[in-house]
C-alpha cells in the first residue's frame, strides 16, 4: 500500500498538535507529581457510641479519606476522618503497601487532626506540602486533591475561590470559624485533602452543601496555621471563647441611650457568657470601639490588612491564653480593658462528642445520662411529649434563663429498662432531675450518691417541670437493681469521665 | 318468579348502593333539619390586627324551637355569614349565633320571626342509649333530599372534642352510610339522641354527643345569663402504684387519685394541695384510675362527674387523703375561662390583644400563636415558648400573669437592629416590670409610649426614640397598612 505524499502531511501535522500538549503536560506533569506523594489515602474503622443504650458501642464502620503530609512526619487530615477510629491505616497513591497510623492531635472545634506513622519507612520518597503564605483570593484557580468517591486512586478537580466568609463547622456542630468557598468538586473521601494554589497548600477540603451546586468548603490557611501553632507545645487548648454576644451600635436611640458619641462606632454587647472570657471583664451595655488598636465599624468589622472583616476574625487569630485589649464606651467613658483568654471547659454548648464513652448511671432499671448532643440526636422528633420538648429548651436556653445555676450537667432519665420495680415510671421519661432524695443534682455522679441514702426506705426523684415525683420502694429497688443489670446486659452500673473543669475544649 | 320477589331481590341489590328512603318517623324531620352553610374567617395569629382569608364550611342543625337551630360550635366558629337551608329548598336564611360554648362544642342560632317556623325536635333524653337501642343517622343527599342509615353504639367516654382542648361526653357510633358532613343528627325514634362531632369514614365511626348534654346546654341558653359547665381547676394523674400509695400514706384503700396542681385563683387552689388523693367527689368513689360509677352511664371516667353532673356556683363535698389523713372538703364549682391560663388557648382564634410601637409588635402568648405553625409547630417554634405552653401553659403563678412576647419586628429605621430579638419574652417596659398586656396600657398610660422594653435573659433595654415615635407609628402604619397600633385587653381597667 502506497501512501501519497499529499495524504501524509496532513497526518503529520495532527500527530504534532496531538504531541504538542502531550510534551507540555509533561513538563507540567514533573512539577506536579512530587505533590501527589504527600496526599495520602486514609482508611478508618469507626465505632461511634450508642447514647440510646450508653453502655454499649454502636456498630463499627468504615470510611475512607484524605491527608497529606506536612513538614515532620506529619500528616494533616479532618478530625471527622479519624474521630472514633478504632484502626486506622494510610496508604499513597500508586503503592501497594497500608501503614498503621495513630492520631497525634485532634482538634474537634475546628475539625483537624494530625496524625502519624510510626513506621519511618512510609515517608520514604514523600515531598511535604507547604503552607502557603497568604490566604487566596475571590477567583483564583486552586487545586484540589484527594481520594474521593467514585474511584481507587488519586483525583484532581479545579475550581476558583468562590466566597471566604464565617460558617459553621458540622463536626462539631456548634463553633463556626472561617472557610473557603470553592466550587471545585468536593465529594465525599475529599474530606482531608489539600487544596492548592500555586503548588502550596491554603486549605482543607472538610464539607459539602447539600442541595447546592458546586458548593464545597475548605479550612482555610488562618485555621490550620492556628491548630499547628496550638499543638506545638505538646497539647491541643483549642480556640478560647469571648463570650460576648453583641448587636450593631446603629440604632440612633440605643446609641443615645449609652451617650455614645456620634464619632464613636463599634457593637453593643447584649449578653455575656457565663463560660466565657469575657465574664467578669466586659458588661452587657459597655460598647466596643476597638479591638487590638483596630477600630470596630458599627457593623462590627474591622479594616484588616486591606480587608473589611467582622472583628471576631482578629479573636480567632487568638490562642488560648492570650490576651485581647478593647477600648471600651462604659458608663459615658472610655476605658482600655484587657481581656485574658481563657475560659472554663463549657459543659452547656452541646458540642457533638468524639473519642469519649458516654457517661451513664444506671439503678433499679432507671438510667440517667447528662444531656448530650448525641442523646438528643438519639430522641429525634418526638418534640411534642412534654418532657422531650424540655430537652430543647434547655438546650437552647441553659445560660439565657440561667438553668445551669449551680449545675455542671442536666441529668436525664434517658431510658428504663423493665421491671417490676419500676412499672410505674413511664410518666418520667425524658425528664430533666431536679433532686434525688432532698439532694439537688449536678452532676451525674451526685445521682449515684444520693441514692445511696433514700429517705424512710423510699426514692424520691424530682424532675424539673413535672409536678409528680418519682417513687421507689429503697429495699425492692436495692435487691432487683443487679438482677435487671444482669437481664438487660448491663456490664457495669455507671461511667463517669474524669470531670476536668479548667482549660479549653476536651 | 312474582312481581314482589322481584322487587325483594331488587331491593336487597340496592340497598348496600343507596341509603334508605327516610322511615315514617324521620319523614317529619324535612320540616326540622337544615343544611348550615358558614362563611368563616379568623384573624391571623402573627398579624392579629387584620383577618385571614375567608372560608366555607357545611354542616347541618337541627330545630329544637320555631326559630331556633341547635348545631356544632366548631361548623359556625367565626361565622361572618351563617345561612339555612330547607330540605329541597334553594332558599337560604340568614341566622345569628345566639349562644356558643367551645367547650362543649354547642352552638345555637336563630332566625327571624318572620321566617316560616321549623317543627322543634323533641331534646329531652328519654334515657341512656345503649348497644341495643335501634338510632338512626340523618342527613341530606346531594341534592338535599333526606337520607338515614342505622347506627348502634360502641362505646360511650369523655373524649377531648375534636375542635377544643376540653373533654366531653361522647358516643362512638357505628354507622351504615357515610356521614357526609359536620353535625349529621342521630335519632332515637322520634327524639333527637345526639349530633356527630366527628367521623371517621375508615372505621365508618361517628363520635356523637348525646342528647343529655344537648338538653342541658339548650336549657341554660334558655336562662340567660349563661352558666356553662363547670371546671374543677386542678390536674390530676391515676395512682396505681402500691409504692407511691404507700409514699403518701394511702394504702388503707386501693382507690383515689392523686392531685398534682390547682390553677390559681379556682375552688380547688383554696382547698387542694398537690399530693392529695381524691377519694370522692360530690359522694362517688373515684377509683385508681379516674373513674367512678356513674348511675346512669355506669363507669366512666371522673371530668364527666364535675362537668356534667353539676353546674358552676354549685358546692360539692370531696373526700381526701392528706398526708395520710382522710379529711372531708368542700369545693366551690366554678366554669373555666380559658383567659384564667398563663398561655390562653385561644381556641377561637379571636382578636388578641396586641400593641405595635415603633414596629415592635407585642403581644400576649396564645395556643392560636403557637399552633398557627402547623401541626408540627414544637419544632418550629422558639423552645423556650413551646416549654412554657407545655409545662405551665395552664398555671399562671399570680392570676392574671401572661407571657408577653416580641412577636414580631416591622422593619423600620426607628427599630434598626431589633429584629434578632424576635421571639424574646418581654420583661418590663418604661423601666417597670410588667406580667401581662394590661399592664403595658397601665405602664404607658392612655396617651403614653412603650420608649423601653426589657427582655428575659437580655442585658440591655431595647430603646426607641421618643422624638421620633410618633411620625414612626404613623409611617409603620401606613407602611405595613395596620388599622390600629393599639388593641388594648378588653375592658380595659382605667384604674
Amino acid at each position: 500500500m502506497k501512501i501519497t505524499n499529499g495524504k501524509m502531511w496532513p497526518l503529520l501535522l495532527i500527530l504534532a498538535w496531538a504531541l504538542l500538549p502531550v510534551v507540555s503536560v509533561n513538563a507540567a506533569r514533573s512539577r506536579f507529581t512530587p505533590l501527589l506523594s504527600g496526599v495520602i489515602k486514609i482508611y478508618a474503622t469507626f465505632q461511634s457510641e450508642d447514647y440510646a443504650m450508653p453502655w454499649q458501642a454502636g456498630r463499627p464502620g468504615n470510611g475512607t479519606g484524605t491527608g497529606f503530609v506536612i513538614a515532620k512526619r506529619r500528616i494533616l487530615t479532618n478530625a471527622h476522618v479519624v474521630s472514633n477510629a478504632r484502626f486506622l491505616e494510610v496508604s499513597r497513591d500508586g503503592q501497594p503497601g497500608r501503614y498503621l497510623a495513630r492520631v497525634e492531635y485532634i482538634a474537634h472545634d475546628c475539625d483537624l487532626a494530625a496524625l502519624t506513622v510510626d513506621d519511618p519507612s512510609f515517608f520514604d520518597g514523600i515531598t511535604p506540602l507547604e503552607l502557603a503564605k497568604a490566604i487566596p483570593v475571590l477567583n483564583d484557580e486552586v487545586t484540589v486533591l484527594g481520594y474521593p468517591t467514585g474511584g481507587d486512586r488519586i483525583s484532581v478537580t479545579r475550581g476558583v475561590v468562590s466566597r471566604i466568609d464565617y460558617s459553621g463547622y458540622s463536626h462539631s456542630g456548634v463553633d463556626q470559624h472561617l472557610v473557603l468557598q470553592v466550587d471545585a468538586a468536593i465529594n465525599p473521601g475529599n474530606s482531608g485533602g489539600p487544596i492548592l494554589f500555586d503548588r502550596r497548600v491554603v486549605g482543607l477540603a472538610f464539607q459539602g452543601l447539600a442541595w447546592a451546586d458546586n458548593i464545597g468548603y475548605a479550612i482555610p490557611l488562618p485555621v490550620i496555621r492556628h491548630f499547628l501553632k496550638d499543638i506545638e507545645d505538646g497539647t491541643y487548648n483549642g480556640y478560647p471563647e469571648l463570650g460576648a454576644f453583641f448587636l450593631p451600635a446603629r440604632n440612633s436611640a440605643l446609641r443615645r441611650s449609652l451617650a455614645l458619641p456620634a464619632d464613636e462606632s463599634g457593637v453593643v454587647i447584649y449578653y455575656i457568657d457565663p463560660f466565657g472570657s469575657a465574664l467578669g471583664m466586659l458588661r452587657t451595655g459597655d460598647v466596643l470601639l476597638a479591638i487590638d488598636g483596630h477600630d470596630i465599624a458599627n457593623d462590627g468589622n474591622i479594616a484588616l490588612n486591606g480587608n473589611h472583616v467582622l472583628f471576631a476574625e482578629l479573636l480567632e487569630r487568638k490562642q488560648w491564653g492570650d490576651k485581647v485589649v478593647f477600648r471600651v464606651w462604659r458608663d459615658g467613658n472610655v476605658a482600655q480593658l484587657t481581656v485574658p483568654l481563657i475560659n472554663p471547659c463549657d459543659p452547656f454548648v452541646f458540642r457533638n462528642e468524639y473519642d469519649q464513652r458516654p457517661e451513664y448511671f444506671v439503678y433499679a432499671g432507671l438510667v440517667f445520662a447528662p444531656l448530650s448532643r448525641g442523646f438528643l440526636r438519639t430522641v429525634g422528633d418526638r418534640k411534642s411529649d412534654p418532657n422531650t420538648q424540655q430537652l430543647s429548651y434547655y438546650r437552647s436556653y441553659a445560660k439565657q434563663d440561667d438553668l445551669t445555676e449551680d449545675r455542671d450537667q442536666f441529668v436525664v432519665l434517658i431510658r428504663r429498662l423493665p421491671h417490676s420495680v419500676n412499672t410505674y415510671t413511664g410518666d418520667f421519661l425524658n425528664g430533666i432531675v431536679a433532686r434525688v432524695n432532698g439532694r439537688r443534682i449536678s452532676t451525674l455522679k451526685d445521682v449515684e450518691d444520693a441514692f445511696a441514702s433514700p429517705q424512710e426506705g423510699y426514692h424520691v426523684v424530682a424532675f424539673e417541670g413535672m409536678k409528680q415525683t418519682l417513687v421507689l420502694d429503697a429495699a425492692a429497688a436495692d435487691h432487683a437493681a443487679p438482677a435487671i443489670m444482669g437481664r438487660y446486659g448491663v456490664p457495669a452500673p455507671s461511667h463517669y469521665r474524669d470531670q476536668g473543669k479548667a482549660g479549653g475544649h476536651p | 318468579m312474582t312481581r314482589s320477589t322481584l322487587l325483594v331481590i331488587a331491593l336487597i341489590l340496592c340497598g348496600p348502593l343507596a341509603a334508605r328512603p327516610a322511615t315514617a318517623d324521620t319523614d317529619d324531620l324535612s320540616r326540622s333539619l337544615v343544611k348550615v352553610s358558614v362563611t368563616a374567617q379568623e384573624f391571623d395569629a402573627y398579624m392579629p390586627w387584620q383577618k385571614r382569608k375567608p372560608h366555607a364550611r357545611d354542616g347541618y342543625g337541627i330545630a329544637v324551637g320555631p326559630h331556633r337551630i341547635l348545631t356544632s360550635e366548631a361548623l359556625v366558629r367565626n361565622g361572618t355569614l351563617i345561612e339555612l337551608q330547607r330540605p329541597q329548598s334553594g332558599e337560604r336564611l340568614a341566622a345569628q349565633v345566639v349562644e356558643s360554648d367551645h367547650q362543649i362544642g354547642l352552638a345555637l342560632l336563630e332566625v327571624s320571626p318572620d321566617v316560616a317556623p321549623f317543627v322543634a325536635v323533641d331534646v329531652r333524653p328519654d334515657r341512656q342509649f345503649d348497644a341495643d337501642t335501634p338510632l338512626q343517622v340523618v342527613q341530606l343527599d346531594n341534592t338535599l333530599a333526606l337520607q338515614t342509615g342505622g347506627a348502634q353504639v360502641l362505646s360511650v367516654a369523655m373524649t377531648e372534642l375534636p375542635s377544643a382542648p376540653y373533654p366531653v361526653l361522647l358516643y362512638t357510633l357505628l354507622t351504615d352510610i357515610a356521614v357526609n358532613d359536620q353535625c349529621t343528627i342521630v335519632m332515637s325514634r322520634d327524639r333527637l339522641a345526639g349530633i356527630v362531632l366527628q367521623y371517621n369514614g375508615n372505621r365508618r365511626t361517628a363520635e356523637v354527643l348525646p342528647a343529655s348534654v344537648l338538653a342541658r346546654f339548650l336549657a341554660d341558653a334558655d336562662a340567660p345569663p349563661y352558666a356553662g359547665f363547670a371546671m374543677a381547676g386542678f390536674q390530676w394523674r391515676p395512682l396505681v402504684d402500691p409504692t407511691r400509695r404507700a409514699y403518701l400514706g394511702a394504702t388503707e384503700t386501693t382507690d383515689g387519685v392523686l392531685i398534682l396542681a390547682c390553677m390559681p385563683g379556682t375552688g380547688a387552689a383554696e382547698i387542694l394541695k398537690p399530693n392529695d388523693v381524691l377519694l370522692e367527689w360530690d359522694g362517688h368513689r373515684i377509683d385508681n384510675l379516674g373513674y367512678y360509677v356513674d348511675p346512669d352511664l355506669g363507669r366512666i371516667s371522673m371530668p364527666h362527674l364535675i362537668k356534667f353532673r353539676r353546674a358552676p356556683g354549685e358546692r360539692v363535698p370531696l373526700r381526701v387523703i392528706r398526708e395520710g389523713k382522710e379529711l372531708e372538703l368542700d369545693l366551690l364549682l366554678a366554669r373555666h375561662r380559658d383567659t384564667d391560663a398563663l398561655v390562653p388557648e385561644n381556641t377561637l382564634r379571636e382578636q388578641a390583644p396586641y400593641l405595635i410601637e415603633g414596629g415592635l409588635v407585642l403581644l400576649e402568648l396564645n395556643g392560636h400563636f403557637l399552633r398557627a405553625r402547623g401541626s408540627d409547630w414544637t419544632r418550629s417554634i422558639d423552645p423556650r415558648l413551646a416549654h412554657i405552653y407545655l409545662t405551665r401553659g395552664t398555671s399562671p403563678e399570680k392570676p392574671g400573669d401572661r407571657v408577653v412576647i416580641l412577636a414580631g419586628v416591622l422593619p423600620d429605621r426607628i427599630n434598626q437592629d431589633y429584629g434578632m430579638f424576635r421571639q424574646e419574652i418581654v420583661t418590663s417596659v418604661n423601666g417597670q416590670p410588667i406580667r401581662n398586656m394590661r399592664d403595658i396600657y397601665r405602664v404607658i398610660g392612655p396617651k403614653g409610649h412603650v420608649e423601653r422594653v426589657g427582655l428575659q435573659g437580655i442585658g440591655i433595654e431595647l430603646v426607641l426614640d421618643t422624638a421620633a415615635l410618633t411620625e414612626a407609628n404613623e409611617r409603620i402604619s401606613r407602611l405595613y397598612r395596620i388599622p390600629r397600633l393599639k388593641n388594648p385587653p378588653q375592658p380595659l381597667e382605667t384604674d
